[in-house]
């Protein structure tokens, strides 16, 4: 070491020292007791601009640690505004005093933020908006509820929008509908809506403000000032922003508070936290009190949403235990979905469960992957090979299997309700849609160009299949929902009537998207049976509010330039395929995610919305980038995801995760589907079924037309694909289908049918290796000794072993073993 | 080529090969009950060999005669085997017409529905069951036709040996045999599973498959036939060609000149394209059908033309824009052919025309099977677009337009998806307007289009049918004539007024006319100031019937079947009425039968056809035994003031068969009232006297005293009859007002008006709508101001 090394070694050291002195002096001011370390520091809003002199904003000072936990240190750190002449701050309320442009600096646990303040308007005290101030007060007290006056009849002589989706109506109800009642601008605090508002006279809804609240004194001063309505150049409301975004609270009766930000369409923002509705969705987890301030609660998650005006926003929050005592396994992660999965888990201080064994994973893997159960020979080939990768190559090799595909022709035939149904649908067109359907998913088309096929196409419903996406459902509203349903895995059909209650759908959005397809004409063809379906270059949505006619606008997106003769179902196919569309990758990631692990990411996957968020979005969002990347081959996402460890974890739950269902740290016991089912059955029985349309031994999985009927299907839960809905598969077990099972003919006939057992003997085998064969079959796994011994006792001296082992394998195949995949 | 459409009809006259089996039925069937024919086995055959037919169905005992509209059958013998089967060996002529052959059978009791028998070029096989997998596949030679059946569930495989670049086609006439509904899909497969085509419905045979391939290689090839749906049933039958022969989708252009001989151009996948001369016959045809042919092999079944009396004309091919049109030198009438076959295309022809003359523009794609979906535009010389249509001709366009100047106009089509290909032929014919009637006897029955679309007349007795005539750019009287018919048989009927487009035609036989059949043209002519027309009889016979009323398929005849069958057990008349139906009038018909000694059952009765504003009864019954009914006819007040003639169609069980018979062609006069009248509106009071007034306008004179009585009363209210001459100008009646008659307004009130003329009552009714408002009596005003002073 030289001389200036040196020196600059032992400077180090003096300032590391004074460092580390500083650090204690500044923990004395604002002392941190968590042991785990301070890793981060975010203060909320990242920056504050002040508009008028009315305007306020409310801060929150986030600590985040090494462990994951956070902690809402608002009260406990230190502001610093880098000219206090700007703006002044009080109890982490920045409020403005002349305009400029100035720095706040937040300082907590020896770390700090720079928040950058900036002042405009100053002096300005704009009047008091009816759609920006007054309309909110409606909102945040609750009268325009679904509940209340926001009902379609209005509560009790009264109809408000329902949370508030058309002012000017309200506005007219208000003012004008009946005049001298609701409003008196003589006297406004007499004002029929201020009075009911504070329960002074009979309110069905009680008191819904107090005389000193700030809801009251915004309509007063509206009031005092003329009930005047806004002129048509006010600001429109852009959008909101929750902060934080997520929060991990450690022991109960912590707090977090939450603060709301909305954004006007002239660039002015506003803090709204007062205004804004807070709900929390586990308030036993999470408690959200009106003012955003959060309470834990019990172990648990908790989704905090908050609404102003049309939006909708919310945060995560995981609530755990203080002091937990909690290792992390050295797991290894065996790819970027395990990463995501162990990432949330260890924040909710969950272990995941072992791996399981090599049948058990073969089984799942043959049901999941093909609908298939294992042949005796593949289990005792998959048992005996002792290479480490047999895993990575079963799964490969199931995945080259035309089985694969046609399971999920039939997934894809539920969404697309490929059935015959009345006189608008012929079975004929249900075959040659399903056909195509089929023909597609077995060449590997990727899904993004199978979906813009269908969202493009024309042409004849029996000559050009892919046109039946326009038949199965010929009303353009419904068209619009399904289309939202099934690609982008939103409802929005509430958004019809008034704004998305729990989303961020408007009736601009609903009838905007509607507008795609309003242009679709459909007329007879050649063939009784046949439509055509072709662009009619005319036909427009109207607003049903306000009867504007709507220009195409694509959900949560722009509205896009069409040009003249342009199809707008090309423009609509464009985007909604494109890697621009944030949802359509995810809701097929999701999709495919929910078929393997048996709850989907978004649970149901059909059902993304901002109150139904992701449990995992970061690996939601992973598994939808690597899928854009594969180019919408979602054979390579299938092979992500099984030989991730996640998809190959234990049923058999550890201590940690044995309450948790969403976070996937063990595998689901899964009933199999219908199909499957039926499939497995006639496949260990060496059966075969006819069904309509496909020749005697096709697979229940194949089955064209969901309007077929079929007992066993019908019992045990398959889609009759009357709506795109996911909850038209049922795989809950009742009653009905135990018996069917046991008392039915299905199981009995098929055994006597295929005579299984018969030819096993005549082959020579004895009861043990038809025992053993039978359970290979059934159940992909040898007999335990225990059960070899127990079976072992039917069997009688002098009498025929085939009634017996008949009866062995009607019990196999009423197992719960044999009817879930686990 | 051959042509499919027979210029001339042809009885089979087969009596002499089956009269000792009628020797022995006649007791069976005294009287004449309509025979039903259900089928017709095999479904067809090679020409140049004869073949044994079945024709199934019932009441087929006394079978006479096999009659086909087309040439190239004929009945070598007939087997009468019971009365639901008779058997025929018919020999096809080497130079038998090719396709769909039109038959019927006529027995002595009446004529049978209309059913199809094909005629192919190859020896025909029957299919042998096992043959569901391919490995079971029958195996039969090249350029064969295979007669099968798809039952349930059934397929069906076929093998072939075919060397290396040999072509392979393969056609199923399935939907198209008529025999139910059956949708069948054809593959090619090698035998390793291998599929080559796949096809289920073509644009040429709609939901009959082709198929068309070189072979890539030498060896075994696999047909595969199976119902889309692996449906199937008995009456899914099928005859599968199978060969070298040339399989065209399309054929370019759709249509020529009536006597021209032109080429030809057909398009097929395997082949590319060949052409073919063609000699068109002398007369215009809607729909022709040419046989491809190649290397002397014949395609088993037809691509469509028309054939039109003016000249064709070419779409140069580089008509893309209205600068480059196709251009015609020539005013309508012509024909402009092209195909849409480039992305995008749009095919443009400039044509000069008059000033004021009306031109017609059809498109003919679809209509011949061609798969363009048209759009059709007119524009005139400056661009301005006249007039477009999509789809008024089915997924053809057809359109009118009239030039306001003379000078060149443009016409633009194209496909409504944008599609395209070598197959989207068109022909637009551009006309002028002119005069069309369309003649056919209207259906009879829902979802019925054979029943009663024949003339079978019993001897010494009469038939009628309603015909229609449907005209277009024209509106003048029309005749009808239908030369030739069957000696001792005559046809009453008057002229089609121009107002009208439906009329009955009676035919009558003779009591001696000598039984007998025959296929003619009823024809229907006119001549006023649009020009002169004469229209042809057609009926469109729906073969296969589809979902919700529609058609799979159907067929189409060009002439009428008229025969004289046996003696049935009754005859109608009308008792023809000596006074007129007035308007707002009524009518008693009589109607009497004569009844064979012996016969008694009742007999249904209907109108053929009621005059403009003239109803009736929908039906009637002569009672069991009875011989006479009377049967009520109303005029409206708008029925047209004319002589018309009217006829009455009877029909009774005989035999387990229905027996129809007509009445005569009589005349009904309709005429103008007497007179009317006006109900003056009247208030009247619970049991109170009042008189209401009819003010008389006397319209017609009238002999004597006619009775008139005042109708449309409410409840508890009466009037007198009373009688009126034709020298009233008014008439009261006293009303006779119950006290209990609730009060109202009764706004219909009439009157009905008997005038006695040649011992005969000519009812009408008068002064409709009258008003009588009943209102409670009101109480005297000095009784009220009393009862107000005794309350105070």
């Amino acid at each position: 070491m030289n001389l200036p090394q040196r020196f600059f070694w032992k400077s180090g050291l003096v300032l590391a020292g004074f460092a580390v002195a500083g650090a204690f002096i500044f923990i004395g001011c604002s002392r941190d007791e968590r042991t785990a370390k301070l890793s981060e520091l975010q203060c909320f809003p990242p920056e504050i601009k002040l508009h008028s002199a009315k305007a306020r904003q409310e801060l929150v000072v986030q600590a985040i640690y090494a462990d994951g936990v956070t902690r809402d240190v608002t009260a406990r750190a230190k502001f610093n505004l880098a000219n206090p002449h700007l703006a002044r701050i009080a109890n982490a309320v920045v409020s403005p005093i002349t305009n400029g442009e100035t720095e706040l600096r937040v300082t907590f646990g020896g770390r700090s933020q720079i928040v950058p303040v900036s002042v405009s308007a100053a002096t300005v005290a704009p009047p008091v908006s009816f759609k920006l101030d007054v309309m909110p007060v409606f909102t945040k007290a609750g009268c325009n509820t679904g509940a209340c006056h926001g009902t379609s009849r209005g509560k009790d002589g009264f109809h408000l929008s329902l949370f508030g989706f058309d002012p000017d109506g309200d506005y007219f109800r208000l003012t004008r509908e009946q005049i001298g009642r609701r409003i008196n601008l003589a006297i406004p605090t007499e004002s029929l809506i201020v009075q009911k508002g504070l329960g002074a006279v009979q309110h069905t809804g009680g008191v819904r403000f107090t005389t000193n609240s700030a809801l009251c004194k915004t309509l007063v001063s509206w009031l005092d000032a003329g009930a005047k309505n806004d002129p048509t150049n006010v600001a429109k409301l852009a959008g909101i922003e929750i902060f934080p975004k997520s929060a991990v609270m450690e022991g109960s009766n912590t707090l977090q508070r939450f603060i709301v930000r909305a954004h006007y369409s002239d660039g002015a923002d506003r803090d709204v936290t007062p205004l804004a509705v807070f709900i929390s969705n586990n308030d036993v987890s999470a408690k959200v009190a009106e003012d955003g301030t959060v309470t834990a609660g019990q172990r648990g998650e908790a989704f905090i949403q908050a609404r102003f005006g049309e939006f909708n926003v919310g945060a995560q929050l995981i609530v755990i235990p203080k002091n937990l005592p909690y290792q992390w396994p050295d797991v290894a992660a065996n790819n970027y979905i395990d990463e995501a999965v162990y990432a949330k888990l260890k924040k909710l201080r969950l272990t995941p469960s072992g791996v399981c064994d090599d049948a058990t994973f073969l089984r799942r893997a043959f049901l999941d992957i093909t609908g298939e159960l294992p042949a005796a020979k593949d289990v005792e080939k998959f048992l005996a090979d002792a290479d480490t990768g047999k895993r990575e190559r079963l799964v490969d090799e199931l995945l080259n299997r035309k089985e694969f595909a046609e399971l999920w022709v039939m997934k894809w035939a539920e969404l697309l309700e490929i059935r015959s149904h009345d006189n608008a649908v012929y079975p004929k067109a249900a075959l040659v849609y399903y056909e195509w359907l089929r023909s597609q998913m077995l060449a590997g088309v990727p899904l993004d160009k199978m979906v813009r096929s269908l969202l493009t196409a024309s042409g004849s419903t029996l000559r050009d299949p892919a046109a039946n996406y326009y038949q199965m459902e010929p009303d353009p509203q419904k068209l619009a929902e399904n289309t939202a349903q099934v690609f982008l895995g939103m409802r929005i059909q509430c958004a019809q009537c008034h704004n998305h209650p729990f989303d961020r759908w408007t009736l601009n959005d609903y009838y905007g998207f509607d507008a795609f397809f309003a242009q679709i004409g459909r007329k007879s063809g050649d063939d009784p049976r046949e439509n055509i379906i072709f662009d009619k270059g005319d036909g427009e949505v109207k607003h049903p509010v306000t009867g504007a006619v709507m220009r195409p606008k694509f959900l949560g997106g722009d509205v896009p330039e069409i040009k003249p003769g342009e199809s707008r179902r090309d423009v609509l196919a464009r985007w909604l395929t494109s890697p621009q569309n944030p949802y359509f990758a995810r809701n097929i990631a999701n999709i495919v995610w929910a078929h393997f692990i048996g709850r989907g990411i978004i649970q149901p996957v059909d059902d993304v919305r901002i109150s139904n968020p992701a449990s995992n979005p970061e690996l939601l969002d992973a598994l939808a980038a690597k899928l854009v990347d594969y180019q919408y081959d979602f054979k390579k996402l299938v092979r992500d995801i099984c030989t991730s460890r996640t998809y190959q974890l234990d049923t058999r739950p550890n201590d940690t995760n044995a309450s948790d269902e969403r976070n996937f740290a063990k595998a689901s016991i899964r009933r199999i589907r219908a199909e499957v089912l039926l499939d497995c059955i006639s496949e260990v029985t060496e059966t075969q079924d006819k069904f309509p349309g496909l020749p005697r031994g096709a697979k229940a999985v194949e089955i064209p037309d969901g309007s077929t009927a079929d007992y066993f299907l019908t019992t045990f839960g398959r889609a009759s694909r009357a709506t795109v809905c996911s909850c038209e598969v049922k795989v809950d077990p009742n009653l009905s289908q135990a018996l069917h099972l046991l008392n039915g003919d299905t199981i009995q006939n098929k055994i006597e049918q295929g005579g299984v057992v018969k030819s096993l003997l005549k082959r020579g085998e004895t009861s043990d290796q038809v025992i053993v064969d039978l359970y290979l079959r059934c159940l992909g796994r040898q007999p335990t000794t225990n059960e070899t011994a127990k079976l072992k006792s039917f069997f009688k001296k002098d009498a025929a072993a085939e009634p017996v082992l008949n009866d062995v394998f009607w019990s196999l195949l009423n197992a719960k073993e044999f009817v879930f995949n686990h | 080529m051959t042509n499919v459409t027979a210029e001339r009809c042809r009885k089979i006259d087969v009596r002499k090969f089956c009269g000792i089996f009628l020797l022995a039925l006649l007791p069976l069937c005294v009287f004449a009950t309509a025979p039903k024919l259900a089928s017709i086995t095999p479904a067809g055959g090679q020409r140049g060999t004869e073949v044994q037919l079945s024709f199934n169905g019932e009441r087929l005992q006394d079978t006479e005669e096999i009659i086909s509209y087309e040439t190239g059958l004929e009945v070598r013998r007939l087997n009468l085997v019971t009365n639901k089967l008779v058997k025929a060996a018919v020999k096809i002529a080497p130079d038998c017409p090719l396709g769909e052959h039109h038959l019927r059978l006529r027995t002595a009791s009446g004529i049978s529905e209309l059913r199809t028998f094909f005629v192919g070029p190859f020896p025909v096989t029957s299919e042998i069951e096992p043959n569901n997998l391919p490995a079971q596949a029958q195996k039969i030679a090249l350029n064969t036709t295979v007669a099968g059946v798809i039952t349930s569930e059934d397929v069906d495989c076929f093998a072939v040996q075919l060397k290396k670049g040999e072509r392979l086609s393969a056609e199923v006439e399935g939907m198209r045999l008529g025999r139910g509904v059956f949708d069948p899909r054809l593959a090619v497969l090698e035998t390793n599973g291998t599929v080559l085509a796949d096809v289920d419905d073509t644009w040429l045979a709609m939901q009959d498959p082709f198929i068309s391939l070189i072979a890539p290689h030498d060896g075994t090839y696999i047909l595969q036939l199976r119902e889309v749906t692996y449906g199937g049933s008995g009456d899914c039958h099928y005859r599968l060609h199978v060969g070298n022969f040339p399989r065209p989708t399309s054929v370019y252009p759709l249509g020529g000149k009536a006597g021209d001989t032109i080429a030809l151009h057909f398009f097929s996948e395997a082949t590319g394209e060949f052409d073919q001369t063609v000699k068109l016959p002398a007369t215009p045809q809607e729909k022709f059908g040419v046989f491809a042919e190649l290397d002397n092999l014949v395609a088993p079944s037809p691509n469509w033309i028309r054939v039109s009396p003016f000249p064709n004309f070419l779409s140069s091919g580089e008509a893309s824009d209205r600068e480059h049109a196709t251009s015609v030198a020539l005013p309508p009438p012509f024909a402009l052919n092209g195909i849409i076959s480039l992305k995008g295309e749009e095919d443009w022809f400039r044509f000069p025309a008059t000033k004021g003359v009306s031109l017609e523009v059809n498109v003919y794609a679809r209509q011949l099977r061609s798969p363009l979906d048209s759009v059709l535009e007119v524009f005139d010389a400056k661009g301005r677009s006249l007039a477009a249509n999509d789809d008024a001709g089915g997924p053809d366009s057809a359109l009118k337009f009239t030039p306001n100047e003379t000078t060149n106009y443009f016409v633009r089509i194209r496909d409504t998806l944008g599609r395209f290909g070598r197959d989207f032929t068109y022909r637009i014919e551009v006309t002028p307007a002119a005069p069309t009637v369309a003649v056919k006897i209207p259906a009879v029955a829902r979802n019925d289009t054979q029943s009663r679309q024949f003339i079978a007349v019993p001897r010494g007795n009469r038939f009628a049918t309603l015909i229609s005539a449907k005209r277009a750019n024209f509106n003048g009287d029309l005749h009808f004539e239908l030369p030739g018919l069957p000696p001792g048989v005559t046809l009453s009927a008057d002229s089609l007024a121009g107002n009208v487009d439906a009329e009955p035609l009676v035919f009558e036989a003779a009591a001696d006319a000598p039984m007998g059949g025959k296929l003619l043209d009823l024809t229907a002519t006119g001549t006023n100031a649009d020009g002169s027309v004469t229209g042809h009889f057609r009926q469109d016979v729906d073969m296969v019937e589809g979902p919700n009323n529609t058609t799979y398929y159907s067929t189409s005849v060009e002439k009428l079947c008229v025969a004289v069958v046996k003696e049935a057990p009754f005859q109608l008349r009308i008792t023809e009425p000596k006074v007129p139906l007035v308007q707002a009038g009524s009518m008693a018909l009589e109607i009497s039968a004569w009844r064979k000694p012996g016969f008694d059952e009742p007999i249904e009765l209907a109108m053929v056809w009621n005059p403009p504003g003239i109803t009736s009864q929908s039906d009637a019954t002569i009672p069991k035994g009875a011989t006479n009914i009377i049967y009520q006819l109303n005029a409206a007040d708008s029925a047209t003031a004319r002589a018309w003639k009217i006829a009455m169609l009877g029909h009774a069980t005989v035999a387990g068969g229905e027996v129809y018979v007509s009445t005569q062609l009589a005349g009904l006069e309709v005429a103008a009232p007497f007179l009317a009248g006006k109900i003056q509106t009247l208030v009247a009071n619970p049991g109170q006297p009042a008189t209401l007034t009819v003010e008389l306008q006397q319209l017609k004179p009238f002999a004597g005293r006619a009775k008139i009585r005042l109708l449309g009363l409410p409840e508890k209210v009466s009037a007198p009859e009373k009688e009126i001459t034709q020298a009233d100008q008014k008439i009261s009646f006293a009303l006779n007002v119950d006290p209990k008659c609730a009060p109202g307004s009764s706004k219909n009130l009439f009157c009905a008006v008997d005038v006695v003329q040649d011992g005969q009552v000519i009812p009408q009714n008068i002064a409709a709508g009258g008003i009588l408002r009943i209102v409670p009596a009101k109480r005297e005003p000095a009784k009220i101001a009393e009862v107000k002073e005794a309350k105070k």
